[in-house]
């Protein structure tokens, strides 16, 4: 899936000196230069496009989903992630919480995402993106106006997102979707939980597609992690149990692509994984 | 001794000259692909940006598939923007509503996007997709496959933006 983007290396400069008499050896051949390369220039067969944080907020608000006070991950949490792979996925989360307090019109507590979000964001070796003071100012100067918010989030997430692609860091990016994926899942299934009539399951089922790409572009990422593993773990166990619902399987197995239809234990099933996947990245 | 110093200092400047002819190489070609990101940018405009893929390729004999899945989250208009300018040999483009080979359904062809720019919007791809499969919801993924003529040796690649109606 990801490559290296120039992976010119020069593995070995087979400096092959034939001669040490001259520009010629005694059998007459010329000294030659070997210049090995590496050149791992090729994309893998199958790649994706991850959609950005806020658009999962949009979907999930199109679906109806409605805000609820404290749902989100306090910002005053972002002290308690040490480790990088922990900034990341919380960094993904407090995207979601961001977008979701922008478009539910709740500045003051986009302003404190924003805040954790640079905080994260320098941490994760992101500091060209985020460390830049006039977001914080251009937010304050617009507090009232959501229309300008939500251009400096869409703003945020594109130059972060070209940041990473040409510094070869895109797994950095995947692992922060991941976070931002499993708080969009919970906070649609806190509020189904409240209002079970909504249309707010089928953007569920929806979401859950993105999954298996999810998966393949954490297991890119270059060292090995514990807490990394565990979310992996997580995720592939909500895939495997979203897989062998009976709903999905007859869903699957039509000629057609119409989204299953969860049943309420099925639905609780799920549910209660991605709140304990969320539980774990939040802690 | 003054030969094998000359020839070893040949040897190395000789290094250090494809060394960097390689890098300026590949930041020109990074300079240009981000050139034509954003062309495909304009194109897509006054889209929301969601996001972009560059498929990079070099050096096949024989033609070669690749593939790039995008979701379209939300029930908008969304418009995809392709670059062939950084592709020297035949690259076809076609958009299906899904990867699986037997299930899905060709929504776009474009029979060749060499040296173009050329963007596309959902709502064609839509009105295929209803025409073609019916009981069906609405368009919820676009599975892209190029198919690359092979034979060129050159570093080259295609670029896809992706942005939506907001």
């Amino acid at each position: 899936m990801f490559k290296s983007k120039y992976t010119f290396l020069l593995v070995s400069a087979g400096l092959s000196l034939v001669s040490c008499g001259g520009n010629e050896d005694k059998d007459g051949k010329t000294a030659k230069v070997v210049v090995e390369t590496d050149n791992n220039f090729n994309s893998e067969e199958y790649d994706f496009v991850l959609p950005q944080p806020i658009s999962l907020a949009k979907a999930f608000q199109a679906a109806g989903l409605k805000y609820t006070p404290g749902a989100t991950n306090p910002a005053s949490n972002k002290q308690n992630y040490q480790s990088k792979v922990k900034q990341l996925l919380n960094l993904g989360v407090y995207s979601t919480d961001l977008a979701y307090s922008a478009i539910n019109e709740k500045s003051q507590e986009a302003r404190e995402y924003l805040k954790a979000i640079q905080e994260l964001g320098n941490g994760v070796g992101l500091k060209p993106v985020f460390s830049d003071k006039k977001i914080i100012e251009k937010f304050d100067k617009n507090l009232n106006n959501m229309e300008v918010i939500e251009d400096l989030i869409y703003d945020i997430q594109e130059r972060s997102e070209e940041y990473m692609d040409d510094n070869d860091i895109r797994y950095l990016s995947v692992v922060q979707f991941a976070g931002a994926w499993v708080e969009g899942m919970y906070l649609g299934i806190k509020d189904i939980e409240q209002n079970p009539d909504s249309n707010l399951p089928v953007t569920i089922v929806d979401q859950i597609n993105l999954l298996k790409n999810i998966v393949k572009g954490l297991k890119t990422y270059p060292t090995s992690d514990e807490v990394l593993s565990n979310v992996i773990k997580k995720l592939e166990d909500i895939q495997a149990t979203y897989d062998n619902f009976a709903s999905v399987k007859t869903a699957m197995e039509s000629s057609t692509f119409v989204s299953p239809k969860l049943t309420p234990e099925e639905f609780r099933n799920l549910a209660a994984k991605i709140k304990d996947l969320r539980t774990y990245i939040v802690k | 001794m003054k030969k094998i110093a000359l020839l070893s200092s040949l040897v190395v400047l000789t290094f250090l000259f494809l060394s960097t002819t390689i890098a300026d190489n590949g930041s020109s070609f990074d300079a240009r692909i981000n050139t034509y990101k954003h062309e495909c940018k304009q194109l897509i405009k006054p889209f929301r940006y969601e996001g972009s893929r560059v498929t990079y390729f070099s050096g096949q004999k024989e033609e070669f598939t690749k593939n790039v899945e995008a979701f379209l989250v939300i029930d908008t208009e969304y418009k995809f923007a392709f670059s062939g300018k950084e592709c020297s040999t035949k690259a076809m483009v076609r958009m299906y509503d899904s990867g699986d080979e037997k299930k899905r359904t060709l929504l776009k062809e474009i029979k060749n996007i060499q040296g173009k720019n050329i963007s596309v919007s959902s709502n064609d791809l839509a009105s295929v997709y209803r025409k073609k499969v019916s009981a069906t919801e609405r368009l919820k993924m676009v599975y892209i496959e190029y198919k690359i003529g092979g034979g060129s040796s050159k570093n080259e690649a295609i670029v896809m933006v992706v942005g939506y109606k907001d």
